[in-house]
């Protein structure tokens, strides 16, 4: 029993972290209807702002945090006006491609910056760890899983009752019409890659003491986030953490209880066969994104 | 339209004959062979080295890029190999296969003479037959890759300077046999040929001396959790883990989270990684223990001590087993040249398979090549305890020389 509470809880913890990069991909589609690549950049990115912030200017690991979202907010404006407001009428590919470079343009900054070597993010909680059912839960994890259920009720909030949220859903649902009606789609698109370069940040900082940090240490959870948003249904809120949350035990359960070996095939087989027998998402939605 | 027909033709001639006469004079001038720096003595230019280690990509081998700086910074300051300094080239290959090979066919395009790099399989078995091909002499800096004479990617022109790895097995085994006296041992491992490699040399070496293997797991090389791997583990009285330092050092907290952080947790020279680079909090680190070459933070010789104070200012960071062997393989690539009196590098090769150093060597005390050209026998074990380095076992050449190979 506490083997299978153990791995529940790390497995709740890697979908905790794939839901916020996976949302930041789904907030920005749904109102620019492109798919932004950079976001394992700005995982990296995000971690190593939280690294400087809690050793080289010695704040408090939280506001160190905060400050690296903080600050990822404004990357991602900046990430707005060079890399997708240029090519705003351009084919979605192209600023894909745009989005693309522009990931690797940060893990290149991270190596600049820092250098390759690894290092370690500490989390206000250390190493120390709660009993669960008779299994040691890190402290951490329950920590990352209560911060994303926090940022996920937070999202849903903004995009459900404000009017930048039903403007960013009239946006998704028909962007010429929303055009028409005066929807200010410009500001939108500086506020959502805000918003998304904000999460990758948040779950850089919370990947971080679990794992060291690197420059490309964002490139396996977007990989995961993007099939979380696939299975999920593209574009709806629900259902991305459903499938992050999916990915991330079938990962752990999959490993613990039929394969360690295998661990990492098993979240993409699962999300194979979902989409061979419902491609439009457990929770319908779009088929696939427009790549 | 005729005319300005023959003129263009006329043009088109001179340009093909231009081309081609300096496709000859360069020719000429480099004296034939691959295009490169050929087999020739060389005697009046300066020894060509090579260092092609990862700088970008999953993990960083920048130690071993300083301590093959340093070593060069060093010989120049001091008047260079005889009397020319050393060119030093240095390649970044992502420690990624493609680019293994591309950096390797550059050093080689580029003329080196020397090259020093290959910490991992990946890197090595890439590089390996470009260098042997090219004639380039190798040192290579694997512990587990099949650089040995007789192995795939052995040659008359490739040499290991680090201990290989069944010998660091061997020494780890007994250490954990004869000194922990464990009954009963977990094995984790990286999923590539290091860890693949490593674990069943360990199970065997447990099992015949009647310890029980718990359980055997190789995890991925960007693992961000392992409680999987460790939850297996439950049980053990030691746990080995074979990886790289982030791997090791998120098994070692994992471990601590799930009540394993009594039990010794020995690794390769990644875990002297983990205590400089601080990858595990201090009061985490007292079941750390490292099994190596070599570690300059725990050795007593005096002149390694001091060697490791100038590495510390030169570069502010902590010299670590990986500096060392870089530092040392350079130091072996001047004894070779001069003990071959040139640059020809057939006579290189052949002046490693004779010589001895035991001057100004940071890692091993004495380096001196087998049948297989493996130049190194020595091995480490290592406490991290508190941050603090401190050597608990040393193992010699006389006892380690040949353990771990395959008889018949």
């Amino acid at each position: 029993m506490s083997n299978f509470v153990a791995l529940l809880f790390s497995g709740l913890t890697l979908g905790a972290i794939y839901t916020l990069v996976s949302l930041g991909i789904v907030i920005l589609y749904k109102a620019t209807g492109i798919v932004n690549a950079a976001q394992f950049g700005l995982v990296g990115l995000g971690a190593y702002l939280a690294f400087w912030a809690s050793t080289d200017l010695g704040l408090p690991l939280v506001a160190a945090y905060l400050l690296s979202i903080a600050v990822m907010a404004l990357v991602g404006v900046g990430l707005e006006r060079l890399a997708y407001a240029p090519l705003r009428s351009r084919p979605v590919d192209s600023v894909f491609l745009s989005t693309l470079a522009g990931g690797f343009a940060f893990v290149g900054l991270i190596v600049l910056w820092y250098d390759a070597e690894p290092r370690s993010l500490a989390s206000p909680f250390g190493l120390e760890t709660v009993e669960i059912l008779g299994a040691p839960v890190p402290k951490h994890s329950l920590f990352v899983i209560v911060v994303c259920a926090i940022a996920v009720a937070a999202l849903s909030w903004a995009f459900n009752r404000t009017r930048m949220g039903r403007q960013v859903r009239a946006l998704a649902f028909d962007r010429d019409a929303a055009r028409l009606q005066g929807i200010p789609v410009n500001r939108l698109s500086i506020i959502t890659f805000a918003l998304a370069s904000a999460m990758a940040g948040l779950a850089g900082t919370l990947l971080g003491p679990v794992a060291a940090l690197t420059p490309e240490m964002g490139l396996s959870p977007m990989l995961f986030a993007f099939g979380a948003a696939i299975i999920g249904g593209f574009g709806r809120f629900g259902g991305v953490v459903a499938g992050a949350v999916l990915l991330g035990l079938v990962e752990q359960f999959g490993g613990g209880y039929i394969s360690t070996n295998w661990r990492e095939v098993f979240p993409f087989a699962a999300m194979l066969l979902i989409i061979a027998f419902r491609p439009e998402g457990l929770f319908g939605g779009e088929a696939r994104a427009r790549l | 339209m005729a005319d300005r027909f023959a003129n263009r033709k006329r043009a088109l001639k001179a340009g093909v004959g231009a081309l081609l006469s300096a496709i000859v004079c360069a020719a000429c001038g480099n004296g034939g062979g691959t295009g490169t720096a050929a087999e020739g003595d060389g005697a009046n230019r300066p020894l060509v080295l090579g260092s092609v280690f990862a700088l970008t990509g999953p993990q960083s081998q920048a130690p071993y890029v300083n301590g093959v700086r340093f070593a060069v910074e060093e010989i120049n300051a001091a008047g260079g190999v005889n009397g020319q300094k050393i060119e030093l080239k240095e390649y970044d290959d992502a420690l990624n296969a493609q680019k293994s090979a591309s950096a390797a066919q550059l050093a080689v395009s580029e003329g080196v003479d020397v090259v020093i790099g290959g910490p991992t399989a990946i890197q090595t078995n890439a590089a390996a037959p470009i260098y042997q091909r090219a004639g380039v002499v190798h040192l290579n800096m694997a512990s587990s890759t099949a650089v040995a004479k007789d192995e795939s990617f052995g040659g008359d022109r490739t040499f290991r300077v680090v201990t290989p790895m069944p010998e660091q097995i061997h020494a780890a085994a007994e250490y954990l046999i004869k000194e922990v006296k464990v009954k009963k041992v977990g094995l984790l491992g990286l999923n590539t040929d290091f860890g693949q490699n490593a674990l069943p040399l360990y199970a065997e070496k447990f099992q015949a001396a009647g310890v029980e293997v718990i359980d055997s797991k190789l995890y991925p090389q960007d693992a961000k959790d392992l409680t999987n791997e460790l939850l297996a583990m439950r049980g053990a009285d030691a746990i080995v883990d074979w990886g790289f330092p982030n791997q090791f050092a998120l098994a070692t907290k994992t471990a601590y989270q799930n009540g394993m952080g009594d039990i010794p947790h020995l690794g390769p020279s990644a875990v002297g990684i983990v205590n400089t680079l601080g990858l595990v909090p201090v009061e985490n680190r007292d079941s750390l223990i490292g099994m190596s070459s070599c570690d300059p933070a725990a050795d007593t010789r005096p002149h390694v001590q001091e060697w490791a104070k100038r590495f510390q200012a030169r570069f502010d960071a902590v010299a670590d087993a990986s500096a060392a062997s870089g530092y040392d393989a350079v130091q072996l690539a001047k004894a070779a040249v001069e003990a071959a009196g040139s640059l020809d590098r057939a006579k290189i090769a052949e002046a490693l398979t004779t010589l001895t150093l035991s001057q100004n060597t940071m890692c091993a005390s004495t380096y001196k090549s087998d049948d297989r050209h493996e130049l190194m026998h020595e091995a480490v074990v290592i406490s991290y305890a508190k941050g603090e380095p401190k050597e608990l076992a040393r193992y010699t050449a006389a006892e380690l020389a040949g353990t771990g190979r395959k008889q018949g």
